[in-house]
């Protein structure tokens, strides 16, 4: 079972015999049975299969996708969130007013959520030629229902949605040793946007480690690194799910 | 006969690149960058994108929209240049757009659009290959899917014999200048330009040289974009 | 790609639409050749207000080219050479498209490679029309505008340019020389003129590639459908003096495939001048 890893550059290619290739995930396409890679990255080839961690990717959204967005206008029948994204997105009233029918006459959209208030929300639907809708239901298992909706009295840092998976680990295993660490109330939405709701010092531990776990994101062993240096112990137990995104 | 050595102005042997250097992620706010010199050329490029379009009705439907803007700063050439946009900037933003669009996977993004800008520091010669080639690494270093990178390079004839990459002096007073860029794995030309005077022959002698050039741009930047990686591999014992 | 039909009229997207049929099929509208050019009509001379000019025909594209001459100082580096300047617009009324304004990057890049076809084939000896050096020479405008576009601007224009300029008159440099003091304040109209002297004619010819099928003299819906455009200007030497990738991109074979095209068609139009009486 040899494993290789090579850094590649657009366009390189690799021969692999598997007919399992997929043109995933802006990361590589196949080209002739070869694989093409479309990004700089590190790839990852095992057992006949390619792997490619990007050494940045742009933030394309699924259906599905936990996000935390900011209120950037108010459109006649609810906010326009932005969400990073190539198109901002749209949370109608009725997922906000409870009161029965929306009349936009009667309701007064500032009153619920301002401009530059945050939120977060799941994508319900995309569609090309319109905005992202967004809904506050809890559509999707593993989502706090208490990180659904406004967010407010958290402090908060954007990062490159590309680092996301090494920020979280395999498995959950990168935050779990942060959440460790820092308690109170961490979340690391689909779109980069993390917040966090505690001391202001475990913040500031949350900013460093946030910071070293971008500037080496390749290098082997980050996770057990990182544990010594918050003085934590990086724990056996294989908890999957409470570690998700947004929870 | 005595094998006679030609030398150029500038020292070089006619197969010759002057000293290069490129590097990735030079700019904080760019979402991609990249510079380059070679030779006293100091090239910067930033990356927007792909970002929202605005205005909306100028957007596609089907693809993202690529801007190319090439621009020297007033005091990048001998003379001062005004910085109002001039004719023969505007041709080489359009030919530079032209090539790198095919290598960028542009229906990745509808409705959206990436901007590059190339800004010429300082000029020396064969500006537009240099820029393509850094811009390629700025979209590259931006995680902009691609299907190739690009890679640029100048040939010329120069006193009655063919040399490659072209400085300022020689292009003023050589005979042809043939700018090519070329996508290395595709093995494909994305950008041909040629000014003065060849025959055939000449031309495939000096198409060929350019060639060679730009596969040795080609090493330098994946050198400067596998560098990012390998500076995140290693703890270098820094961090709190 | 969308935005092919943005602006155009159902008529022209007709025409896309059936010419891409047509390419995939191998086949041309009119059943025109790959290598065939189309019709060349060429008429000199009719701008009498200008020194020299031409209206070119090729197909149902229809560009007209004027020359006017004066006097002026030359640039600092070049005191002995007199100054060639070349500029060419798409006229509103050449397509649906065509917007008045000032010229746009395709504008300009089809005006510069005009102006290296005529600059760089050796076409105009810079250095007969300087009348005193370093103080004043001849100063050459040669104006081109696109009444109707129908592809290969590049091509018409250019012969429209080297038609203009080889039918032209020009004022007399001796006479200019003999009268200097006259010089400043002399109505160059009214200077009596002789012919100006070429010594090369350079021929742009374009190629355009679909469906990997080449084809020369693209029409605008050809232009439109292709991959890839490339204009190779030539010299009776056989030599190159321009090249220009205008779009997409060529495999190395491709690039000498197109260029030995270029070449062939490039001699058939230095025959078809001739019949006008151009030539050197």
């Amino acid at each position: 079972m040899s494993k290789t890893e090579k850094i590649v550059v657009p366009g390189e290619t690799i021969k692999v015999y598997s007919q399992r290739g997929k043109e995933e995930g802006f990361i590589f396409r196949i080209g002739k049975g070869n694989y093409v890679f479309t990004h700089l990255g590190v790839a990852h080839i095992q057992n006949k299969k390619v792997d490619l961690i990007p050494y940045k990717n742009v933030y394309i959204p699924k259906i599905g996708d936990y996000v935390i967005g900011f209120v950037v206008s108010y459109a006649p029948n609810g906010w326009i969130l932005e969400i990073g994204s190539y198109t901002k997105a749209f949370l109608p009233a009725n997922e906000v007013v409870k009161e029965g029918k929306f009349d936009p006459k009667k309701v007064e959209l500032g009153k619920y959520l301002k401009l530059g208030d945050a939120l977060g929300a799941l994508i319900l639907d995309m569609n090309r030629f319109s905005n992202i809708i967004l809904t506050l239901k809890p559509i999707k298992e593993g989502v706090n229902p208490r990180h659904l909706g406004r967010l407010t009295g958290y402090y908060m840092i954007k990062v490159h949605t590309t680092k996301l998976p090494r920020i979280i680990g395999k498995k959950g295993s990168m935050v779990k040793i942060i959440k460790k660490k820092i308690d109170g109330d961490l979340i690391i939405a689909q779109n980069g946007v993390i917040m966090y709701k505690g001391e202001y010092e475990n913040f500031l531990i949350l900013k460093r480690i946030l910071n070293i776990i971008i500037q080496y994101t390749y290098a082997s062993g980050l996770t057990g690194r990182i544990a010594e240096l918050l003085g934590v112990s990086i724990s056996e137990e294989n908890q999957g799910g409470e570690v998700n995104k947004g929870g | 006969m005595a094998k006679e050595e030609f030398i150029r102005v500038d020292g070089r042997r006619p197969d010759q690149l002057r000293k290069y250097r490129i590097r990735a992620g030079v700019l904080k706010n760019a979402d991609g960058s990249a510079e380059i010199r070679l030779g006293k050329n100091w090239i910067v490029v930033g990356v927007y994108g792909p970002k929202e379009h605005f205005p909306k009705f100028e957007a596609l439907q089907d693809r993202a929209l690529l801007f190319c803007r090439y621009h020297m700063a007033p005091y990048s050439t001998t003379e001062r240049k005004s910085p109002k946009p001039s004719r023969r900037e505007i041709e080489l933003s359009k030919v530079i757009r032209s090539a790198l669009e095919q290598a960028v996977i542009l229906d990745r993004f509808p409705e959206m659009s990436i901007d590059v800008y190339i800004e010429v520091l300082q000029a020396e010669g064969s500006t537009r290959v240099a820029s393509i080639t850094a811009a390629s690494v700025a979209l590259a270093e931006a995680g902009i899917p691609m299907r190739d990178m690009v890679v640029g390079c100048s040939a010329g004839k120069v006193n009655g014999k063919i040399v490659l990459d072209v400085g300022e002096e020689e292009d003023k007073h050589g005979e042809a200048d043939l700018p090519i860029a070329i996508m290395p794995n595709l093995k494909k030309v994305v950008l041909l330009q040629m000014d003065g005077k060849l025959t055939h022959e000449e031309f495939k002698e000096a198409f060929e040289t350019a060639l060679k050039g730009a596969m040795e741009l080609y090493e330098e930047q994946k050198r400067a974009l596998k560098e990012l990686i390998e500076k995140m591999r290693e703890f270098e014992g820094d961090e709190k | 790609m969308s935005e092919k039909y943005k602006n155009k009229t159902l008529s022209e997207i007709v025409k896309i639409e059936q010419t891409k049929n047509l390419l995939r099929n191998n086949r041309r509208e009119y059943n025109r050749g790959f290598l065939d050019y189309r019709d060349i009509e060429i008429e000199t001379g009719s701008i009498e207000k200008a020194f020299g000019s031409a209206t070119v025909k090729l197909g149902d594209t229809v560009v007209v080219a004027g020359v006017n001459f004066e006097i002026g100082t030359p640039f600092p580096d070049s005191p002995d050479k007199a100054i060639l300047l070349v500029e060419g617009e798409i006229l509103p009324t050449a397509s649906f498209e065509a917007e008045a304004g000032p010229p746009d990057e395709n504008e300009i890049e089809i005006s510069r490679v005009v102006d290296r076809g005529l600059r760089e084939s050796g076409m105009i000896d810079f250095e007969r029309y300087v009348i005193i050096s370093g103080e004043s020479v001849l100063k050459i405008f040669v104006d081109f505008n696109i009444i109707n576009d129908d592809g290969n601007i590049i091509d018409a224009a250019n012969l429209a340019a080297v038609s203009a300029l080889a039918t032209a008159e020009v004022p007399s440099i001796k006479y200019l020389k003999e009268n200097l003091e006259e010089v400043n304040n002399i109505n160059i109209k009214e200077v009596p003129r002789e012919k100006f002297v070429i010594k090369e004619i350079p021929i742009a010819t374009t190629i355009g590639i679909f469906d990997n099928k080449i084809f020369v003299d693209p029409t605008a819906s050809e232009e439109e459908v292709s991959d890839t455009l490339i204009t190779f200007t030539h010299l009776s030497t056989g030599e190159i003096c321009s090249i220009q990738l205008l779009k997409g991109g060529l495999t190395f074979d491709e690039v000498f495939k197109t260029l030995e095209i270029a070449y062939d068609k490039s001699m058939e139009i230095r025959d078809l001048l001739k019949n006008y009486g151009i030539s050197i």
